[in-house]
């Protein structure tokens, strides 16, 4: 495969002038012998733009996804000046295939209103003019996936850089790439997963398997025929009841006679009753004021007569004294108002008579002293006494009227007549209500046991259902074994698979990279083989097999070890694609950049460098490069009409050097 | 004027012949007091609600009686002797005029009983019965 032309439209510094941006020769098929083609320009000239370009032109915004600095900055102020809103940006790729040409157009519009791509970009591949039917397959057929395309278009520089970094993890990263080692680790890692689900869900299902539910059967079959038993028991006993009742009362018992217990069951009951209360009465601690019942009439009695009782002269005169000297000289006496408010009476003061008609008169106390501390302890009493009469009244109404109906059924039990014989009767009726009571009461053990029985036989079914879901569950976890069998399989080969990729690898590799190395150095001797092992560690080795130790190795020489491993990955890749390689010879030394050149030229690839002027393009170089230079463009930037800088090529003639001005530059 | 129950006398005071210890032991059970105070005072009770009413008492001098309890274990001794200073307006020696009224009524008990007693089996009967006797109708009346 060749590139051979590249056409750029508002794609980064490459302004299309309405549509008369020239082609970028990148293969003169007039020399088809000479294989490698310059792009020479400093830094910031567009060189990286042009394998950019090749890169969004086969991979889309696969590979420039959102776009960022992808149009031309002066051709969204150009359209904007122009009152415009979108931008066409393409990149047309011709390639050169077993003789036949292909154009390769991906383009796309960017809406300059919100800085996006108007929808994804698009792809065009034209074949003698026609359009071929599946340009997708077309390019999945002729170019590795934009992962491994990155060992075809790079950056010298960068890759140099980071195998000074990391040798070992920028190796392993590299050799994994190649392999797809990533995507096999990706699958064994979703296979231990897998695992680990399997497992999980085996420990789960184990958990929830009983596994004595088959004794707790047995236990409650057990149990059930012991309670089936029981009923036949019960059963027996209840007819054994039933023969005695009729023993009792061959027929049922007369009215007379149930009528009779009844009235004794009656009296028996008023007794209990009238027992019950008497109990109470006793226990409610109201014996102890039974006397307060009778001093009711005396204590009110009494104190009616203390509240009518007169204050005597000498009572009077012994308070009016005490009053008197508490008042003082500024007043002259004391009252009380109906609502037995305190007034004093200032001295000159005049009281109405009407006023003291409306007061109380000043009571102080009995002849004895004591009127005063007896009405409070009556009061008290009258209000026991109340409470007294109150508790015990209901005593007595309740024992009263159980006392009646006790009387009236007594009676009721003469008139019948409480004869030996319906004594006789009553007895046997008793014993007759008795054994019924038993008869009940084992029926409804019976229920009871019956009841039981059900909640027994519903629990079997469920220990049932239960055994059978275990034994599910124990089907299910011999199918995940089986799963886990398959997965430990699949995991082993997927292993092995990775194992024998690295081999294959890097034998292939190791092989390549050493040819690669025997051509590009001077002691074939000293450097005859590169080693790559399993584990990554990059070795130097010599002819007699000897394994060279990092400080015998000098900058230049690990260089070119480390290029020509590089070169042999992209070999592995078995696909014939033109290698567009930033500053190849930026970080080489003098003679090993020659030595490397040579020998890339030899395997006939297209090779598409981006060299700098003064750096790699240099008096020197070019004399060494000159018989394989295809082409030689000239990468140049420039103010358009005064306006922004925009990058532009020409060809120039490749048996010249091109002199330069660097400070045009 | 200090005022001291019952003059500060220092005792509450029992039958002392044996036929009353007798009965004052049965009817106290027989009524479920707790103490014999409760039936002393139940007996006064009697006597002076019948005095109230103005039925005419047996009240009789020089009883034989003797130490039952202390005058401070008497709880209801304000309510007698206010009783009976107030209501008979008896003022010197009202212990001795309490203790009058308590054997009139423990008389009057003693009726009951011969009468009526061996008929009935429960205490809250007894008291009905007592009661009924002693106001001669229902205490709702």
């Amino acid at each position: 495969m060749k590139f051979v032309k590249l056409k750029l439209k508002n794609f980064k510094p490459y302004y299309d002038k309405q549509d008369t941006q020239k082609e970028i020769i990148l293969f003169d098929e007039e020399r088809k012998d000479k294989n490698i083609t310059l792009n020479i320009g400093p830094t910031g000239h567009g060189k990286t733009s042009i394998s950019e370009a090749i890169l969004w032109c086969v991979f889309g915004d696969l590979y420039y996804k959102d776009w960022e600095d992808l149009v031309n900055t002066l051709s969204i102020e150009v359209t904007k000046q122009k009152k415009e809103n979108e931008v066409n940006t393409s990149v047309e790729l011709v390639l050169e295939i077993e003789g036949e040409h292909y154009r390769v157009i991906r383009s796309g519009s960017y809406d300059i209103r919100n800085g996006q791509k108007m929808g994804e970009s698009e792809l065009f591949i034209l074949h003698n003019g026609e359009p071929i039917s599946d340009s997708i397959w077309f390019i999945g057929n002729h170019f590795p996936t934009l992962t491994l395309m990155k060992y075809f278009i790079f950056d010298a520089d960068d890759i140099l850089k980071k195998f000074e970094e990391n040798r070992e993890g920028t190796i392993k990263d590299h050799i994994n790439k190649i392999v797809g080692v990533e995507k096999l680790n990706e699958t064994i890692n979703s296979l231990e997963k897998v695992m680990g689900l399997y497992n999980e869900e085996s420990r789960e299902i184990e958990s929830g398997i009983h596994g004595d539910i088959a004794d707790k059967i047995k236990e409650k079959e057990v149990d059930k025929a012991k309670k089936e038993d029981a009923i036949t028991q019960l059963g027996g006993e209840i007819q054994d009841l039933r023969k005695e009742k009729q023993r009792l009362f061959k027929a049922s018992p007369s009215s007379e006679v149930i009528k009779f217990s009844e009235l004794v069951d009656k009296r028996d009951e008023l007794e209990k009753k009238t027992l019950e209360l008497n109990k109470r009465f006793k226990e409610s601690n109201i014996i102890s004021d039974m006397d307060l019942l009778l001093l009711d009439c005396v204590i009110g009695d009494v104190l009616k007569k203390l509240n009518q009782k007169q204050t005597t002269k000498e009572e009077f005169e012994s308070s009016s004294t005490v009053i008197k000297s508490s008042l003082g000289e500024n007043y002259s006496g004391i009252f009380f108002g109906k609502k037995k408010n305190t007034h004093l009476i200032k001295k000159g003061a005049r009281i109405w008579d009407e006023d003291l008609a409306d007061l109380e008169k000043l009571s102080l106390g009995s002849g004895e002293g004591i009127k005063i501390p007896a009405i409070e302890t009556f009061k008290d009493y009258e209000e026991k006494a109340n409470k007294q009469k109150e508790t015990f009244g209901k005593y007595e109404k309740d024992f009263d009227t159980t006392m009646k109906e006790l009387l009236k059924v007594k009676n009721e039990i003469k008139q019948i007549g409480d004869t030996t014989k319906n004594k006789e009767l009553k007895e046997g009726y008793k014993k007759f209500r008795k054994l019924e009571k038993q008869i009940v009461g084992k029926k409804n053990l019976q229920e009871e046991i019956k009841e039981e029985i059900e909640e027994i036989e519903k629990d079997i079914k469920e220990l049932r259902n239960q055994l059978k879901r275990d034994e599910e569950q124990e089907k299910e976890i011999e199918q995940i074994e089986e799963k886990k069998k398959e997965t430990q399989i699949l995991l082993y080969i997927s292993k092995k698979t990775r194992e024998k990729f690295l081999d294959d690898l890097l034998a292939s590799v190791n092989r390549t990279a050493s040819e690669s190395l025997r051509s590009t150095v001077k002691d074939t001797d000293r450097f005859h083989s590169i080693e790559i092992d399993s584990n990554y560690k990059f070795k130097v080795k010599q002819k007699n097999g000897k394994v060279l130790e990092e400080g015998q190795i000098n900058k230049g020489n690990l260089q070119i070890s480390m290029m020509s491993f590089f070169f042999g990955l992209s070999k592995y890749l078995r696909k014939k694609i033109p290698y567009v390689i930033d500053d190849p010879l930026l970080r080489l030394d003098p003679g090993h950049d020659k030595r490397l050149i040579e020998q890339l030229s030899k395997t006939n690839d297209q090779l598409i460098f981006h060299l700098i002027p003064g750096k790699e393009y240099t008096t020197d170089s070019f004399k060494w490069l000159k018989p394989y230079i295809n082409i030689q463009n000239w990468l140049y930037r420039e103010k358009y009409r005064g306006l922004e800088l925009v990058s532009y090529v020409e060809s120039k003639d490749v048996e010249k050097i091109v002199y330069f001005d660097i400070d045009k530059f | 004027m200090p005022y001291e129950l019952f003059e500060g006398k220092g005792n509450v005071r029992k039958p002392r012949l044996k036929k009353d210890q007798e009965f004052f032991d049965r009817a106290k059970k027989k009524l479920g007091f707790p103490e014999e105070l409760d039936l002393v005072t139940f007996c006064a009770a009697v006597a002076l609600y019948k005095e109230h009413i103005g039925e005419s008492l047996d009240k009789k001098d020089n009883l034989s009686l003797k130490e039952m309890a202390k005058m401070y274990s008497f709880k209801k001794r304000k309510l007698y002797d206010f009783i009976i200073l107030n209501r008979l307006e008896v003022r010197e020696n009202r212990l001795e005029e309490f203790e009058k009224y308590f054997y009139a009524g423990f008389e009057i008990l003693k009726e009951w009983f011969e009468q009526y007693g061996p008929d009935v089996t429960s205490e809250i009967e007894r008291f009905c019965g007592i009661l009924d006797y002693i106001i001669g109708s229902s205490l709702d009346d």
